[in-house]
């Protein structure tokens, strides 16, 4: 038994070694990544300063162009939108933005069924790389399973699966958008199936589920007490109508509420209509996006050319990352 | 309790000291504890199936007893119609209920007839085919005079109920494993060795390989009608590795497991995917349940002792029977019965001279074939099967879906491991890095393997796809 108990502290005390070590070498990689996915998550936890930040999923990440929203409201501008994300992602990313500063504009893309569907905690874990610095987001993480804070002493264990878009960006840079994008991700080409479509009908609405809901709630009363002035923007879907779900209807009323503006393109018969200015049925291209912005932009400005003129700081608008 | 959970991984060590350092000293409590340990087990999914799995042992039990004793024939026929009854009953229930309910509805409406049966909402309880199985063999072998019955209740229910192989097998035989909770236990460091290298080899094919590969493979099957054949093709051989790595992974860490505590379970998995032929290729999968069903099933219908009619009739039966086992559904009926066909045809054309191939174009063709009978395993209905099938066959497309490039990679990664591996087994069965002579070999694999199930493995309490059989 000695042997056995001698030969397994061994191999556990040598695997911690490698595992702390392999986190020193993994997180540097992290570090000096010179675009990607992970350098996107640092400058969104550690470095962003910018006037406006766009949070949501893929939606969020390619449909919006970080340099017209700045061109246009003179105000700089940071895309934080992550593929495949949802609402404990933007929670995580709210904590880490909210603990450094308050943004003056946050554009919340919401997709049409985001507060319907389960939470996908486990998606959020793509900040696990981030959990042993960032205390703020722990509390998104820890609930991704029951023992995350263990495993997450791990170094190894924080980087699970994520070494293909951790050395992407060194062997092919831009691939998520270049650095210069300012968090955009520029999809080119466009779709190139079933051009023809015609929008389907609206389609039955599904419940809430209360704990998105809850979670939406926070996040959004956080950003107001913080002094953020709050845009929810729902995206188009190529060949989807859905003027009306269960999420759009709570948006419109928390909108009622909070007085916050709500913009709704998923109805829109500009872009649902109009394969070209998509490369998926789900996202935008480069046309798409540019267009989509410029329009957003239009209808944001109203709301905010006062805090636009009392802003005195225009050297920040230009500013890169 | 999932083995790839840290409950297990709190609760295994907490059994393994007070197996060895507590109850060893009395055969009776060492049984005790491992009873104890196996409903906690069992009881940590759904306290309330534990009073089920009580029942069937217990019943058995008394049923065994009673059947050796009892010396006249009529009585002793329905004593053991009695287990059989109750066994089939309560399987046929928890997991068969809607399955023949709905057919039967859909049969009357194919006629044109509108009939209402209510469906019920019932929840199947996990392992429930495979501890009714390994319990009814009991009460079997002692009707057929193969076995004679234990007089100790508790060290039955552990049997039975033995946490290692309670929710997914290997179906042990009681003439195997139950004499084993009779026999002392000496500690032996090789024994725990082996064990927990068993046990490694177990986690990398499940949460490196299976878990990976199901990432892909949900999405292309869950997403039936968006994807080109070849992304099909690509996703039905992903799912041939990830059922094999799934459940192989999970009878390997049951064995491992079993190691431990000084008990030996059954292979139920031989690299089937190196069979060259469906006969081989069936005493290399899923070995325990191919083995009852020979012996409760295929033999007791005449086995080959028939006409070759009839002979072919009860290898069909055992394999329709085998998938109805597998899941209540048409699409594992279809899948039985394929591989029912198979095993006919092979027996068919044995002789014929210029049909037979090279061995590797003969391993290639009859993973194929079994390739092909998967897609009906896989696909929730049989129209997404013949869909699936049809698109592979008659419009391939030029495309292939990835998906996440970085899933997609790794589970190439997984599946080159796991054949480098499979291979050296096969044909070099002595270059083994795990049980090398030179200890830093050793060393250094089981600390690679650690690393790589950490850094590669997806650690989202994914089910075991045998847990729903």
């Amino acid at each position: 038994m000695k042997h056995l108990g001698l030969k397994i502290l061994l191999v556990l005390g040598l695997f911690l070694v490698i595992d702390q070590m392999g986190g020193l070498l993994l997180d540097t990689l992290r570090d000096h990544s010179p675009d990607g996915r992970y350098h996107k998550a640092k400058y969104t936890l550690e470095h962003c300063d910018e006037d406006v930040v766009v949070i949501g999923s893929s939606r969020a990440e390619i449909n919006y162009v970080s340099q017209i929203i700045e061109d246009s409201l003179r105000m700089s501008c940071w895309n934080a939108g992550r593929g495949g994300q949802g609402m404990p992602y933007f929670r995580a990313v709210q904590e880490g933005i909210l603990a450094r500063y308050s943004p003056k504009v946050v554009i919340l893309n919401i997709d049409d069924n985001d507060l319907e569907g389960a939470m996908a905690y486990e998606h959020a874990g793509f900040l696990r790389p981030f959990y042993s610095t960032h205390p703020e987001i722990r509390p998104v993480l820890d609930k991704t399973s029951k023992f995350e804070w263990l495993l997450l002493k791990s170094r190894l264990y924080a980087y699970n699966s994520s070494f293909y878009y951790l050395i992407r960006p060194y062997l092919v840079p831009g691939l998520d958008g270049k650095a210069e994008d300012k968090g955009w991700k520029p999809r080119p080409g466009t779709m190139d199936y079933d051009p023809g479509k015609k929008p389907e009908s609206e389609p039955a609405k599904t419940p809430l589920n209360p704990e998105a809901v809850a979670a939406f709630d926070y996040m959004v009363n956080k950003f107001l007490e913080k002094d953020c002035q709050v845009f929810f923007v729902v995206s188009p879907n190529y060949g989807r109508s859905i003027g009306s779900s269960s999420a759009i209807e709570y948006l419109k009323k928390t909108s009622e509420k909070t007085g916050i503006p709500v913009f709704v393109y998923s109805a829109d018969t500009s872009y649902i209509t109009h394969p070209e200015l998509y490369v998926d049925p789900e996202h935008l291209n480069i046309d798409g996006a540019q267009k989509f912005t410029r329009e957003l932009v239009q209808q944001i400005k109203p709301y905010i050319q006062s805090s636009k003129q009392h802003s005195s700081n225009d050297e920040k608008v230009y500013k890169g990352y | 309790m999932l083995f790839n959970s840290l409950d297990f991984a709190i609760f295994l060590p907490i059994v393994f000291f007070l197996f060895w350092f507590v109850a060893n000293r009395s055969q009776r409590l060492s049984n005790l504890l491992l009873l104890a340990s196996s409903y906690l087990f069992y009881g940590w999914w759904d306290y309330r199936f534990l009073a089920l799995l009580a029942f069937s042992s217990v019943l058995d039990y008394f049923v065994g007893s009673a059947l050796h004793r009892e010396e006249n024939p009529q009585k002793k026929r329905l004593l053991f119609l009695v287990s059989m009854g109750v066994n089939l009953t309560l399987l046929g229930f928890f997991k068969y209920y809607n399955f023949f309910t709905d057919s039967f509805v859909n049969a009357f409406a194919f006629f044109g007839q509108q009939i209402h049966l209510g469906s019920l909402k019932i929840i199947l309880p996990v392992g429930i085919s495979f501890y009714t199985f390994q319990s009814m063999s009991y009460a079997i072998d002692i009707y057929r005079k193969k076995l004679t019955p234990t007089n100790d209740l508790i060290a039955f229910l552990a049997f039975v109920s033995f946490f290692p192989q309670l929710v997914a097998g290997p179906i042990e035989r009681a003439s195997h494993l139950l004499p084993q909770f009779f026999q002392p236990k000496h500690f032996s460091y090789q024994m725990i060795s082996k064990g927990l290298k068993i046990m490694l080899w177990g986690f990398f094919m499940k949460v490196v390989v299976a878990d990976r590969l199901s990432l892909y493979v949900d999405a292309v099957y869950n997403n039936v009608d968006m994807h080109t054949g070849w992304s099909y093709l690509v996703a039905t051989a992903f799912f041939a590795v990830q059922i094999y790595c799934d459940f192989g992974g999970y009878s390997l860490i049951a064995v491992g497991c079993a190691q431990l505590f000084g008990f030996d379970l059954m292979e139920n998995f031989r690299r089937p995917y190196f069979s060259a032929s469906f006969r081989e290729f069936w005493s290399r999968w899923h070995i325990s349940l191919s083995t009852w069903f020979k012996d409760y099933l295929y033999i007791p219908l005449g086995g080959n002792k028939v006409s070759k009619p009839r002979n072919y009739f009860n290898l069909f039966t055992t394999f329709v029977v085998s998938g109805l086992w597998h899941g209540a559904n048409w699409t594992f009926v279809i899948w039985g019965a394929v591989h029912g066909l198979y095993q006919i045809v092979e027996r068919e054309i044995a002789g014929v001279r210029w049909l037979k191939l090279p061995k590797p174009l003969n391993l290639l063709f009859v993973f194929a074939l079994t390739c092909f009978a998967w897609v009906f395993f896989r696909a929730a209905t049989l129209h997404d099967a013949t869909h699936i099938i049809g698109t592979i066959l008659t419009n391939p497309g030029t495309s292939l879906y990835t998906g996440d490039l970085g899933i997609f990679a790794f589970s190439i990664l997984g599946v080159s491991t796991l054949f480098a591996v499979d291979y050296c087994r096969e044909y070099y069965p002595d270059f083994t890095l795990l049980n090398h002579r030179v200890v830093y070999v050793r060393f250094a694999t089981i600390l690679i393997m650690l690393i790589y199930i950490v850094s590669f493995g997806v650690f989202d309490g994914s089910q075991f796809i045998y847990f729903q059989f």
